[in-house]
């Protein structure tokens, strides 16, 4: 017979409780995380376990493409005397492990690079066909050590869509300026 | 009592379905949808009560049966209320097609895949009408479904039959390409201590299975465990953390009427309606969702003094209702489930602890990991035809 049965005592379990963790300082680049839909993302991943439901939430339609957004990005650094090869494989290591990225742009040089994260292609490339697998060069790749990256998510079209890309970029390269890097 | 927005909401589209799964609460199924008029009136009353963001989630019976329905809901509610509504859906997955997936895609609509693990376990329970398996109706659609969205959560039963096999099925999932696994008990099924003993060993066999994961890196979430470890990691649960119904969380059944959650439509009639707290014309019954809320707060007395409190599922009043008939009272077979899952899973996490892996401490104390996540994921997927 299954019967309720309150537990009088409970060894703690030794890992710990409440306390919250700061990546290493080794982390593997110096992450410039500028990406509005990245607070939307933890706002919503937080507020979607009452439900049950996890995983990334729904995202505002009409992102900036890949295509667009590097026009845009490449410009802004261009001001700033900062050029880069296009899809530029790394590998960077994650505590020792292993992380294979084609960077969107790289300045083998200074060690700058950026990459915009468009999770998903543009829907009419794709219904059409037209969508093509990235330019992955597997095998060629260059090991790393401190880059910095600057890393935006994915940007919505309209107003602000490009001037938030240009103003990330401007950020960028203050805190890079700031640390001697350029 | 205060009461919270309206955060989320099941719509239910339909009683109809096209599979006969022998654990199903929906009530026996029938031809019975929700009308075009109803369904934009529940959109317009949840855009209403939501100050902020509203997800829906389209539910029934299967909703994909009314998938033209569905479209109408979704055209509506973007051009009415732009992004403050979005959507979400729980299907069986066995009339999914490639156009119906771009246009979820598209529309960004995520969807929980109800399978329950590998063929043997999925088949002894979800039949279709002429009670044959759905497994290999699903299976053919699991790629490609993958491929869409990575994200897809696997929702998974346990009944008592199925109890010896959990292990193999769970694993099966994650080694098929899901990450999300939620899985929960069938608590209204008759549990005995022998087939508690029996769920017992496969948790031990998928802690261990867990562990190596981590260990490798490889991301995978399993709510069993998951949502215990948080519970000590993070927070224990509050009011309203694991079951919020009637409050922040509702369900609207075909006819317009709102529910507390789900489990309580039933046939939507009869004694059924009884459980109603409202209805998208006229809006809520405040007193009656008062009560539910009270209810569902209320301290469950059977618990009192319990080294366990605020780390195990009693605060779900609808799997309480619908086990025992009572908010409050809790069946004997959740008690029993924590007691032997609880030791289990914090031995395993110990021991991740102890170990330094990496991406338990990342997944459980870093407060930014859904993010970072995400970045790594995107970055690792370049190339990829998503990309």
């Amino acid at each position: 017979m299954l019967e309720i049965k309150p537990v009088k005592s409970y060894k703690l379990p030794v890992y710990p409780q409440g306390i919250y963790y700061t990546p290493p300082d080794n982390y593997p680049w110096n992450l410039v995380n500028t990406g509005i839909a990245s607070v939307a993302l933890l706002t919503l991943l937080g507020c979607s376990q009452n439900t049950g439901v996890v995983g990334p939430p729904p995202m505002p339609l009409n992102y900036i493409t890949e295509r667009e957004a590097r026009t845009i990005i490449s410009q802004a650094f261009a001001k700033y005397g900062v050029e880069f090869d296009e899809d530029v494989p790394c590998v960077f290591s994650i505590e020792g492990n292993p992380l294979t990225v084609n960077l969107d742009g790289f300045n083998k040089e200074l060690k700058v690079g950026y990459e915009y994260v468009s999770a998903y292609a543009d829907y009419q490339e794709f219904v059409e066909g037209k969508a093509s697998p990235g330019p992955w060069v597997a095998g060629v790749t260059t090991d790393i050590n401190d880059p910095s990256i600057l890393v935006i998510e994915n940007v919505p079209k309209g107003t602000g869509g490009k001037e938030y890309l240009e103003n990330a970029v401007e950020d960028f390269v203050h805190e890079l300026q700031s640390h001697g890097i350029l | 009592m205060e009461l919270s927005d309206v955060k989320y909401s099941a719509l239910n589209l339909t009683h109809n379905c096209n599979l006969r799964c022998t654990y199903c609460y929906s009530g026996p199924k029938r031809k019975c949808s929700m009308s075009l008029v109803t369904a934009l009136q529940a959109v317009d009353f949840l855009a209403n009560q939501a100050n902020e963001l509203c997800t829906i989630t389209f539910f029934g019976g299967e909703p994909l049966l009314e998938f033209d329905l569905i479209r109408q809901i979704v055209e509506y509610a973007k051009r009415t209320y732009k992004s403050k509504i979005n959507f979400r859906m729980s299907t069986n997955g066995t009339l999914i097609t490639p156009e119906i997936l771009k246009y979820f895609w598209y529309h960004d609509i995520y969807f929980a895949l109800s399978v329950d693990g590998d063929q043997v376990q999925h088949d002894l329970c979800r039949v279709h009408v002429n009670g044959r398996g759905s497994y290999r109706a699903i299976e053919s659609r699991m790629s490609t479904i993958l491929d869409f969205n990575p994200y897809t959560i696997a929702v998974s039963v346990i009944v008592p039959e199925t109890a010896g096999c959990v292990a193999a099925g769970v694993i099966d999932l994650f080694e098929k390409g899901f990450r999300y696994v939620l899985q929960t008990l069938d608590y209204s099924a008759l549990w005995t201590p022998k087939t508690i003993k029996v769920l017992k060993e496969q948790y031990k066999r998928l802690s261990s299975y867990y562990e190596k994961s981590l260990m490798k890196g490889k991301k995978i979430f399993y709510s069993p465990f998951d949502e215990r470890i948080k519970t000590h990691a993070q927070k224990p649960y509050g009011k309203g953390d694991l079951c919020d119904l009637a409050n922040s969380q509702i369900a609207i059944a075909p006819s317009g009427r709102v529910y507390p959650c789900v489990q309580f439509i039933g046939t939507d009639d009869g004694k059924y309606t009884e459980n109603a707290i409202g209805n998208v014309i006229t809006g809520f019954d405040v007193k009656q969702r008062q009560y539910f809320v009270a209810q569902n707060y209320a301290e469950r007395q059977s618990c009192i003094g319990c080294a366990l409190d605020g780390r195990c599922a009693t605060y779900c009043g609808c799997v309480n209702w619908r086990s025992t008939g009572d908010l409050r009272t809790i069946p004997p077979i959740i008690c029993e489930h924590e007691r032997i899952l609880m030791p289990i899973i914090d031995a395993m996490a110990n021991r991740l602890w102890e170990k330094k892996v990496v991406l338990f401490k990342r997944k459980f104390y870093e407060k930014t990991f859904p993010v970072s996540s995400y970045i790594e994921d995107c970055l690792i997927k370049r190339g990829g035809k998503h990309a």
